[in-house]
């Protein structure tokens, strides 16, 4: 996700759970992969389709996402992330 | 001084790791199907260099000669191609631009390897498919490095 974020990088995630309306597009989000059990993705939201989330990461040489996973399922999102604690600085 | 204290704290606290990078959708790679391949042109090869030619005047040893010797040349053709496939995926699906930092000739390496797939479909040359088989090592030797580990090279023939 560079140039957002670097590895070890600590974000702030607010939960599916307190969020009432649907992501802003744009958004950064926190998602389980639609297809290895346990792992959390942390990508940008493109787009929504009517079969799930486009999410794509700022860094499209290295990311795999939604080219080649698809659309990842709503239910798959955790949440949207707020802030990066280290080294802080708001997310855009 | 309160930022950098419940940065401290913050930081102190347990947190699931998220993944930026999560490779291939289904993230299983292994040099091992390059190396089959390989081991497969050069044993095509060898078996194509010991055809004998039948004594002239014998057409049904002709026919079963130019049978056998055809299946032989199309099945090295065919490995060749599935060798360069398997290398190619190796190259632009799993090695990363971060990689040139560890391996500066990884792209030299899969050029030249890729290079070799195609010789031995051209020729019936056993010091090219040779040099393929040794390519298709060095790359084995890259890729688990790449991972943090050491696996042997161990070869089915």
């Amino acid at each position: 996700m560079a140039p957002t974020l670097n590895p070890d990088d600590r974000v702030l995630v607010r939960r599916v759970s307190a969020i009432k309306d649907t992501p802003a597009l744009g958004t950064v989000v926190v998602a389980w992969h639609p297809s290895q059990p346990g792992l959390r993705l942390i990508k940008r939201l493109k787009s929504l389709e009517n079969n799930g989330m486009m999410l794509l990461g700022d860094n499209p040489s290295f990311s795999t996402d939604s080219r080649q996973l698809g659309p990842i399922p709503r239910s798959a999102l955790i949440g949207i992330v707020v802030s990066r604690v280290t080294p802080s600085k708001k997310i855009q | 001084m309160l930022r950098s204290a419940l940065n401290a704290i913050v930081c102190a606290l347990p947190a699931p790791i998220v993944e930026a990078h999560c490779d291939g959708p289904c993230g299983v790679y292994d040099p091992a199907s390059a190396r089959v391949h390989a081991e497969a042109v050069l044993a095509m090869t060898k078996k194509l260099q010991a055809l004998e030619a039948p004594a002239a005047g014998n057409a049904a040893a002709l026919a079963t000669y130019n049978n056998t010797f055809s299946r032989f040349v199309a099945v090295k053709e065919d490995e060749a191609q599935k060798t360069k496939k398997e290398l190619l995926i190796l190259w632009t699906d799993y090695f990363k631009p971060e990689h040139l930092g560890t391996f500066p000739d990884l792209h030299d390496t899969f050029w030249k390897a890729a290079k070799l797939c195609s010789a031995c479909k051209v020729h019936i040359d056993q010091g090219k498919a040779e040099e393929l088989l040794a390519a298709v090592e060095k790359i084995h030797g890259m890729f688990w490095q790449s991972k943090g580990r050491n696996d042997a090279w161990v070869t089915a023939s």
